[in-house]
């Protein structure tokens, strides 16, 4: 779901639709980071006071590399640093630790020049030996890092050139090398952690790296301070830091789970900024108090995502071979394996009124897999639109009417229309499958719901036995690579395509582009793609989502870039801030 | 009285081991595989492929390799198999739980970074237990005066409100009471009150003197105390009420009536006293209950006790998680109960144990 870690892309995350939706907020708040020129001088006057933020959950660990969610992420955001990362405005790479790179023509080498001035909190300074270290510490399969490592399976070598310039070398070119070795990989101080690394898993040893949670050392602006469990993370400003400093003196994350109550408590002004759901703020849009003590944000952001409806394309059938083994022969799905019928249901699901009704029209109806707002994206293709002659027309000519006139659909040999839609327990919301089965049904599509919890759920996708489901991938970055998702090398292995789409233009397009350098043709090539996907609809695209922000009007500086909100350029005038976060009166 | 309580202190063990069975066999036997679908969650990653590694490392920390239960589809593993296979890791468990090696959470940690279950339970502890402590003590200070009070002018007006008062609060659920409550006198809601909405400090209570930092905490668990209590005050009025009545009937009052002692003598002397035994039982009963904290009040209070870590453990299915609590809850209440029969034998003469 969440990409903060590696600034650019990050794998599609599967979650619940509705899931989705509340985590979607929060993942906003870590896009958005800055760090660049657009990061202001401060003024003595505008540094010092306390940013209260908050969480609704806490962080399973706050390892750098071996913690693995959202809420890990939004802390070590100001605690760690990488070599190269994203311009919020121009999207364009610039340097972080690193000072300028130079990129091979063929793309499979890039070379890193290092900032003389960079600084890890303790002084020490960060060298092309800490670059290579961390690369092998992610890459290294005793640390339970595989996620990440999986990024750099096709890196040949991270060296040293001297103490200041490393480079990696990649097997096959690929347009998202720089990327990957420049921003995925948070630089960690070797002097610090080679120990901890070197230390022998097996044992019981309580120093070894996998077993480290907490108080990390890295080159950001803020360093950690404490973590309460249930109640608090505090960060405080590294005041070794080597750029130009932060406003803040104090972050403070205060884990409220309740939804009303942490709403309440940005209200109460305990909290400065707090990322907010479609129904709240459908809820505060017109509260007394907005424009007065707070302000609303609603915008774009690479790490949003999209819901969609997965027609699975195949079925599988188990075949007992000879040699008594088993073996699964995929099938193309009697229902969905057709692209007629797939596009008939996305005609059938009026997804403007659900948007309208259930996600209080904020987002967008989604037309492909890609972030609306990337040079990817293709503007021309428009969604289907609901139109239920269309789709009945489109059922008809793949064999689907009503011949028995019993009210439901059959196909040539009488059998019905009729599917299993999976959903899992944890999605929250039940209105969306009690509707979808009830528009379903009027035109004559059986439709059985079925609620299984979230570990039988993805065991379901892993053996892809399903007929539909509905889910929603995290935003896939500025520019993502379909491979993950589409490619018909994601079938095998139980990779992301659990839905067996098989098309050899797509295929085609997808490898292109990936060697593709040259950032005009790969658009060319992402715009096909993009229009094969809505012409073949493995999956009904369901909607993008955007993100939602309440920030206090005690915050100056608020600016909403092309990547979302950075609150590294916050600060908060000497006269609002308090001198304690609100006790009792 | 020896040989009794001999013989109830051995009757727990097979008692508790029917418990931790039962719990073990359904939270390995359900379908499903907990490790992966955490790390995948976690990470917001499904493939498993990458993962898997990942995730054979944890279920060797958690000694669940051996009799691998997880991960398997029930539907393509011989049922007899399953069985055994959970028997055997029931053994397991047993096994290292008596040299007091209860694992592993794979899910939570304490602040210091520890995975113990004990040490989890602890710490939750020192949250839960002083919280429910109050909450009794408001519980019993309010609802046995009530319940007297309505026994002794029964049929009358304070009578009839108070059943009815009180059956009103019991019927509202603890979720609609929180959020109307912080709704209703939290900062930032309606305004009625400014009592804090969530948590049990304030943010910088570490540099509060002593006096400031313990009105603090009063002030922020008001709410979720109120919370608490207005639930369990019906059952205890209703149960005082009920056995001051039937003293009232008894032999022993009409005789102290009669013999010309002064009303409020026979009452308060005479019956209240008697009245108070089953009371015993409850309160030995609420020890448990103690530990258990109550989930709705501490997720709506954003209030880090013991009833979320519980629920918390069962949802992701963290086996050690649950077992401990388990045991811990089944020796407690087998405890209690066997404390209970003992203390009525001490305050009734008339029981006695064979």
């Amino acid at each position: 779901m969440a990409d903060t870690m590696p600034r650019g892309f990050r794998p599609p995350a599967l979650r619940v639709a509705v899931l989705c939706l509340g985590a979607a907020a929060l993942v906003a708040a870590l896009l958005g980071p800055a760090r660049a020129d657009t990061v202001p001088d401060f003024t003595p006057e505008q540094m010092g006071g306390t940013l209260r933020r908050t969480m609704t959950a806490e962080p399973q660990n706050l390892n750098p590399l071996t913690g693995k969610d959202i809420y890990e992420r939004l802390v070590n955001e100001f605690v760690y640093e990488r070599l190269i990362i994203r311009h919020p405005d121009t999207l364009e790479f610039e340097g972080q630790l690193a000072e300028r790179w130079d990129v091979s023509p063929d793309g499979r080498v890039v070379t890193f020049h290092l900032r003389p001035e960079a600084r890890f909190s303790d002084g020490h300074p960060v060298t092309a030996d800490d670059v290579v270290f961390t690369y092998e510490t992610v890459t290294d399969p005793k640390i339970d890092c595989r996620s990440l490592a999986s990024y750099f399976k096709d890196c040949r070598k991270c060296e040293k050139i001297d103490d200041l310039t490393v480079r990696y070398t990649w097997k096959e070119p690929y347009f998202k090398t720089l990327e990957v070795s420049g921003s995925f990989n948070p630089i960690l101080p070797k002097h610090v952690y080679e120990k901890h690394v070197r230390a022998d898993p097996e044992s019981e040893d309580p120093k070894h790296f996998n077993k480290l949670v907490q108080g990390f050392i890295g080159s950001g602006p803020y360093t950690f301070v404490k973590w309460t469990t249930g109640q608090e993370i505090v960060l405080a400003r590294n005041t070794n830091y080597w750029g130009k400093p932060r406003a803040f003196d104090r972050i403070v994350y205060r884990i409220i789970v309740d939804t009303q109550a942490s709403v309440q408590a940005f209200l109460a002004r305990e909290l400065d900024d707090l990322p907010i759901t479609p129904d709240w703020w459908d809820k505060l849009k017109d509260h007394e108090e907005r424009g007065k003590t707070f302000r609303m944000y609603r915008y774009a952001s690479p790490a949003n995502g999209y819901s969609y409806v997965a027609w699975n394309n195949a079925k599988y059938r188990s075949v007992t071979k000879s040699d008594g083994s088993e073996e699964r022969i995929a099938e193309p799905h009697p229902i969905f394996g057709d692209k007629r019928v797939r596009r008939a249901m996305t005609h059938l699901i009026d997804r403007k009124q659900i948007l309208k009704h259930l996600y209080y029209d904020i987002g967008q109806v989604a037309t492909g897999t890609f972030w609306p707002h990337s040079p990817q994206h293709d503007a021309e293709t428009q969604p289907w639109p609901y139109d239920r002659a269309e789709g009945m027309r489109l059922l008809k000519e793949a064999g689907w009417e009503d011949r028995d006139r019993d009210g439901w659909l059959e196909d040539r040999t009488g059998k019905r229309f009729s599917f299993e839609w999976t959903f899992s327990t944890s999605g929250g919301d039940t209105r969306l499958p009690r509707l979808l089965k009830e528009a379903f049904r009027r035109v004559g599509i059986e439709v059985q719901t079925r609620f299984i919890e979230w570990s039988v759920f993805v065991l379901k996708l892993d053996r892809r036995e399903f007929d539909a489901i509905i889910l929603g991938w995290g935003g896939g970055g500025v520019e993502s690579d379909p491979y993950q998702i589409w490619h018909s090398d994601a079938i095998a292995d139980q990779g992301h395509n659990f839905i067996t789409f098989r098309n050899a233009e797509a295929d085609r397009l997808i490898t292109t582009a990936r060697a593709e350098l040259d950032p005009a043709k790969r658009t060319v090539l992402y715009h096909q793609f993009h229009r094969l996907l809505h012409e073949q609809q493995p999956y009904t695209f369901f909607i993008a989502r955007e993100s939602l922000r309440l920030v206090s009007t005690r915050v100056e500086n608020v600016n909403v870039r092309r990547v979302g909100i950075d609150i590294e350029e916050w600060w908060i005038p000497k006269e609002k801030r308090l001198k304690q976060g609100g006790g009792a009166p | 009285m020896r040989t009794y309580i001999l013989k109830r202190l051995l009757l727990m063990i097979p008692t508790l081991v029917g418990i931790t069975l039962l719990t073990y066999a359904i939270v390995r036997l359900a379908p499903g595989d907990p490790v992966a679908a955490m790390i995948r969650a976690q990470a917001g990653d499904i493939n498993p492929r990458v993962f898997a590694k990942e995730a054979d490392a944890i279920r060797e920390r958690l000694g669940l390799t051996d009799y691998n239960l997880w991960g398997e589809d029930p539907e393509h593993i011989d049922p007899a198999e399953y069985l055994v296979n959970a028997f055997w890791g029931y053994g397991r468990w047993v096994a290292h739980m008596v040299r007091g090696d209860f694992g592993e959470s794979m899910k939570f940690r304490t602040s210091d970074g520890s995975k113990s279950p004990a040490a989890l339970y602890l710490e939750r502890a020192h949250i839960t237990i002083p919280l429910n402590v109050i909450a009794e003590i408001i519980i019993f200070s309010i609802a046995i005066p009530i319940g007297l009070a309505s026994a002794r002018y029964r049929g009358k007006f304070f009578d009839r409100a108070s059943t009815v008062g009180l059956l009103l609060l019991w019927s509202i659920p603890a979720i609609l009471a929180g959020t109307l409550l912080i709704g209703f006198l939290g900062r930032g809601g309606i305004g009625l009150w400014a009592f804090p909405p969530s948590g049990l400090h304030s943010s910088g209570h570490d540099t509060m003197g002593r006096w400031e930092w313990t009105l603090d905490l009063l002030w922020h668990v008001t709410l979720p105390i109120a919370c608490m209590v207005y639930g369990g005050l019906a059952y205890l009025a209703k149960l005082g009420r009920a056995s001051l009545l039937e003293n009232l009937r008894a032999d022993y009052v009409r005789t102290a009536r009669a013999k010309g002692l002064p009303e409020r003598r026979v009452v308060y002397h005479h019956a209240l006293r008697n009245s108070l035994i089953p009371m015993i039982t409850v309160m030995v009963m609420m020890l448990p209950a103690l530990i258990g904290g109550s989930v709705i009040v501490e997720k709506i209070f954003s209030i880090h006790g013991m009833g979320t870590l519980v629920v918390g453990a069962a949802q992701s299915r963290d086996l050690s998680v649950i077992m401990f609590g388990t045991l811990l809850y089944g020796t407690l209440t087998l405890a209690a109960l066997l404390v209970a029969d003992i203390l009525y034998a001490w305050v009734d003469p008339r029981v006695r144990f064979e």
